[in-house]
Formats: C-alpha cells, structure tokens, sequence
C-alpha cells in the first residue's frame, strides 16, 4: 500500500515504526527482520 | 418520498475524517473513532442543500483504488458503479487528512484519475500548526486540477463551503491528470509518489524540523516490549476497578428512584394481579436491568477513550506478539478488545483483517470476550458471592474477580482462536502491518454521543426484549394457580406448581449438576434471548421488592436462600462461581448469531458456521461450569 514511497525508520527496538510519507507504520518483528534493503545505483 | 437527485460518495484513506465529515454533513451519528477500520460497510445519509437532495454514502477507508481487505473491495464497488443496490455516484468527494497530506494524495490522484466531478476535501487543518506545517491551497487546486475546500470536519469549519462545492461539482469540468500528462498509462506507484513528491514541495512548507514527534517519544515507551503489555495491563485493571467503585454509587441513586416510584405505584393502584403484574412483573423485571446503566454507560466511555486516543493501534501492535503463536496478528485483537463492548460490531469490525482464515477464526472467538450485557450477571452473582474486602487501599476482591472474568473470557477466546487456526482454519499467518494514527484528546461531545447511543441500545432492550419476558415470566410464573382467595398458598409453593416452575423442573437435570436449581434453570433458559435477562427473570422469580437496591436485595436473597427440609444454602460459592463460568462461555445474544450468519458467507454457509459457534461456546459453557463447580467443591467453597 506504500509501494514507491520512500520511508525513515524511526524505532526499531520491538519490530520496526517506520515514517512513511509523514505517516507512522508499524511493522511486526517478522516483517522487519525480513526487510533486504538493496542498494541503489546512483 | 424525494428522490435524491445528486449522489455522493466520501473517498478517503482510513482514519482522514471521512465518517467525521459525513456526521457533519448529514446530522447522522455514524461511529467515529482514532483508528483505521472503524467504517467497514457504506452507510448512507442525506441532506438538503438549496432545495436538492444530496444522498452521501460513507465508504470503508482505502490506501489505494487496488483493494486487498474485504472493506476495501466495498469502496473499489462503488467507485466502479459495480456495487449491487446502488445508483452510481454523480460526485466523489476524496476527504484528505492535511497532516498526512504526501500519502493521502495517493488515493486521490487515482481518483482523479477517473475524470469523473470531484471534489477534493482538505480535513483537519486545524492540526498543521502543531505538525508545524503550512499548505498553500491555491498551488494544491493548481497542481490537482481540482476543487479543493479546507476543512475542519470535528468543528464544522468549512461545511458551507463543501456543501456549496459539491451541488457545482457535476457543472464544472473535471480533473484530467492525463490529459495534463501528470499521470500516464500504467505508471507505477515509485513514479506516482515521485509525481507527488513534487507536488509536496509546491504546496506545503515545513516550519519546523521533520525529525522526532512527541507522539514518537511517547511510542517509544507504549510500544516497547516490556512496558508496551505492562501498561496495557494496567489500563485495564485500572478501568474494571473503576467499574466497581465509581458505578456502584450511581446503581444505587438508580435504585432509590426506582423504589420510590413501585411505592407511588403501589399507593395509587388497587392490590390484586394487576398491581402485581406492573410492579413485580414490567418494573421488577425491566429495573433491575436498568439499575446497570452506571456501569454500562462507564464500560462505553473507556472503550470510546481508548479508541478517540489513538491508543488501540499500540495495544494491537504490542499484543500481536503474544498473539502470533496462537494463530492471529495485532489486527484481530482491534475486534477483539471492542467485543467488550458489544459483539456486533466486533464482528463486523474483522472486516479489515484481509486474511479470509484469520478473520473467521477471529469471528468464531469475538463472542467469548465479555460484552456488557454480561455485566449485570456477573456484578449480580459477585456481589452475591465474593466478599466485599479492600486489598491494600484500592483493590477491591469484587473488582478483582470482575477483571478475572474478562481475563477467561479473553484467554478462551485466544485459546479457541489456537485450535481454529490449527484445525478447521489452518493458514500462515499474515505479517503485521498496521498504522499509527496520531495521537488525539478525545473529543467529550463526541464521548458522550457515543455512550448515549450505546446506553439508548440497551434501554431500548430493557424496554423491548426484557419488558416483554419479564411480564411473561410473571404470568408463567403466577399461573396456573395453586391456591384459591380462601386458602392462599406460600410464594414458594405457587412458583413450584406454576407453568415457570413445571419448565425449570423439566430442565433441572441438565443444571442439577451444576449445583444449581430449577429456579436458576428457568433463569438460564430465559437468558438465551439475551444475557441480561437472567438478572430480571431471578428478580421476578424471587419477587424481589423495589425497595433500596434491587440488585443487593437479589443478591442477598440469592446468598441466604436455604433448600427447604435440609436448610442448607440453596446456592453454594461453588456453584455461584460454577454459574459465572457459564456466563463467562455461553452464545446467549440472536444478535450475535444473525451476524456471525451474515458476516460468515451467509445463507446455509453462515448458518453453519454460526451452528459451530454457538455449538462449541455451549458445550464450553456447560463443561467449564461443571468443573469449575467441583473443583471449588473439593477445594471447599461448599
């Protein structure tokens, strides 16, 4: 539902609370560790 | 009757305000709460604005015009005209929260999209200064090629203003993102936010640094994973202790009245069977009902201050990990907590759990959390059987043992949910992603609003349902009669030989090993139709006076009943916790099951899923009372 938003993280000490689009979502312990953040080519 | 003659529809990202706006516009009092998924089905108001009828339809909050939970698929409908029983929409009105304004822009531009007349509502401007935020409005008409109308919908700001926007909507020409290339065939949502990112840096200023909020400071300790459940716990405990103490004054001023009025009654009307019927039977019966309005109207007014607060998405999210082993995520547990107050919309509220197996299973369960009309039996029967001791300074043990049936019932809740989940509804378990509405001091006018509609609901009850068992219990229980004007017969013995004694006797098997008696019997067939009534029909049954307390009067009676012959206590603490364990289990709402039927698949479909749960809770219900009752026996509470 976020798809092409770009995101900050703003806690991740029980899961992780991510600031999208001003917005704050909370994602699960499952759902964080599974996170893969790829590097973009400049 | 005018038919409507302009159709429109609130479009809009959950929790932006659209049920606010729709309130606002049509003078309806459809539930608003701070959390997303609080309208899961369209509701459908009208009001009248120079002369023509404007229909609005209040529609499930969406992300995007891609539609994953059930609720979403309802707005996908109805913004493509597919929705069955409904005219299409002349005007879409896509309601934005200006504080979240970058992802709220999302929907719309899909919206727009459609080139249909819309008008775009800015909602909650009042909220920018504190976010430290300023939105240039005439750059956003600009870049969206849209009305757009700033709005406060809680204080009716700029209503005039939406309500003359949406009556010219349909003359002017609309938004054409396409033709004006900002938006292009089959673009992607990475190049949508770009388009959208741009349009944030024209329109909106920031005044201050976008780093951390308060309100992040104040998840950070909510949220964790230790304090996170140690504060949820003791939210709760504090609210069911100040279910006891601060309600139990109110019961009684509640109980005075009525007493007072039976006494006028009894004054002006002959003796004889019809002063009976309208003072032990109708206010005997529906009284002692009433007498838990305190209490009620309490229960509502925290579950309403948790949901305006924001507070219910942390508790979600802080529960899911104890809820995930058992087969639910955080967002089962929105449906699960509002089943305290009522099933119904509990039920209905599974609606945003996209995941088909979750949400039965969650459905199959919402009925074990502890609703409201379980509160009168279960303060009946603690009242009449834990004594009233301080602990400390505040705990009471009666309000100890109140938070310890809530505590069954959400514990057999969970653990059904496990076996569900592991046998007829066996599925992964989605991940958890939910979002944090910001936090909010809830509103009193719309508190109070709340609790009256709850309260009205159960009054309406008490007048209806529990009005019309109650005079028939009476008559059952006063007919046939025993004795004859020249030789009377006791009360007792008049009950034993009525027609409400002849059915408690026939169900007496099925309770004798309960510990219970006939007269409970009756009590606990009669309640079927709804829970409260088991508390009306022992106050008729017992002929309880409406003198001072109708409730301490029936409880004392029930305490110190003795069986004739052995006199020993007819009720013992062992079958009275027996007792609390069926109330605790047992399916006893139609309500409920006609929902369950509904929101199941209905038909046969829904009507087998609602045999399940209303099979399953009952043989619970039963099997729980038993044991609970001997093992009390055997640890000595005889």
């Amino acid at each position: 539902m976020y798809e092409g938003a770009s995101v900050g993280i703003v806690d991740r000490r029980n899961g992780v609370l991510l600031d999208v689009c001003g917005s704050r979502l909370a994602l699960d312990a499952t759902m964080a560790g599974a996170i893969v953040v790829d590097p973009t080519p400049a | 009757m005018t038919r409507p003659t302009l159709r429109v529809a609130l479009i809009g990202n959950p929790n932006c305000g659209k049920s606010t706006l729709f309130n606002a516009l049509t003078g309806r009092r459809q539930k608003v709460a701070n959390f997303p998924g609080v309208t899961v089905e369209w509701v459908e108001g009208s009001y009248v604005h120079e002369g023509t009828t404007v229909s609005v339809l209040d529609l499930p909050g969406t992300y995007s015009l891609s539609p994953d939970a059930p609720d979403e698929v309802i707005t996908y409908d109805v913004v493509h005209g597919r929705a069955a029983g409904l005219d299409p929409v002349d005007v879409f009105v896509v309601v934005l929260d200006a504080e979240n304004l970058e992802r709220n822009l999302y929907l719309a531009t899909e919206v727009l999209e459609l080139g249909r007349p819309t008008v775009v509502v800015l909602n909650r401007i009042d909220r920018l200064p504190a976010a430290e935020m300023k939105v240039d409005v005439v750059e956003l008409i600009h870049a969206l090629g849209a009305i757009v109308v700033p709005s406060v919908a809680t204080t009716q700001e700029g209503l005039d203003r939406v309500r003359h926007c949406i009556a010219r909507a349909p003359d002017v020409p609309p938004s054409d993102l396409r033709a004006s290339g900002a938006i292009t065939d089959g673009q992607n949502a990475e190049r949508r936010y770009e388009w959208i990112s741009a349009v944030m840096a024209r329109t909106v200023t920031r005044t201050g640094t976008r780093g951390t909020r308060s309100s992040d400071r104040v998840d950070a300790v909510l949220l964790h994973r230790v304090w996170g459940p140690l504060i949820f716990v003791a939210v709760m405990a504090i609210a069911f202790q100040a279910l006891f103490l601060v309600a139990t004054p109110l019961a009684s001023l509640l109980q005075l009245g009525l007493g007072s009025l039976s006494d006028v009654l009894r004054g002006v009307l002959p003796a004889g069977d019809f002063q009976s019927l309208l003072i032990d039977g109708a206010l005997g019966g529906v009284g002692s009902v009433i007498v838990f309005v305190p209490q009620i109207a309490l229960l509502f007014l925290f579950i309403g201050a948790l949901e305006d607060s924001g507070y219910l998405s942390r508790a979600a999210f802080v529960m899911d990990r104890f809820m995930r082993p058992l087969g639910l995520q955080g967002k089962s547990f929105i449906p699960l907590l509002s089943g305290y107050a009522c099933a119904v919309p509990a039920i209905m509220a599974t609606r945003t759990i996209p995941q088909t197996k979750e949400r039965l299973a969650t459905i199959m369960v919402v009925p074990l959390m502890s609703c409201s009309a379980r509160l009168p039996v279960y303060t009946l029967l603690i009242s009449a059987f834990v004594p009233a001791v301080t602990i400390g300074y505040v705990l009471t043990l009666q309000g100890l043992a109140l938070l310890a049936m809530y505590i069954f019932g959400t514990v057999a809740a969970l653990a059904a949910a496990a076996v569900f989940r592991r046998t007829l509804l066996r599925s992964d378990t989605r991940a958890l992603i939910i979002e944090m509405p910001a936090y909010a001091k809830p509103t009193i006018r719309v508190l109070l609003s709340t609790v009256w509609q709850r309260v009205a609901v159960f009054l309406q009850r008490a007048g209806t349902v529990i009005f019309a068992i109650s005079v028939l219990l009476w008559a059952m229980g006063h007919y046939p009669q025993a004795g004859t004007p020249s030789a009377p017969v006791s009360e007792e013995a008049q009950l034993a030989q009525s027609a409400l004694g002849q059915v408690g006797h026939a169900v007496e098997p099925l309770v004798r090993p309960l510990g219970l008696d006939w007269k409970i019997g009756v009590a606990m067939v009669a309640s079927f139709a709804a829970r409260e009534v088991f508390v009306s029909t022992m106050a008729t049954m017992y002929g309880v006076p409406q003198h001072e307390t109708v409730h301490t009067e029936l409880a004392a009676r029930l305490r110190d009943a003795r069986a004739p012959g052995t006199g020993r206590p007819t009720y013992t603490r062992a079958a009275a916790f027996g007792l609390l364990a069926f109330y605790v289990f047992a399916l006893m709402c139609t309500s409920t099951i006609a929902v369950t039927v509904r929101e199941t698949g209905g038909g046969w479909q829904g009507a087998r899923w609602a045999a399940l749960q209303f099979s399953y809770m009952l043989v619970l219900a039963w099997g729980s009372a038993f044991v609970v009752y001997r093992v009390a026996l055997a640890l000595g509470a005889g």
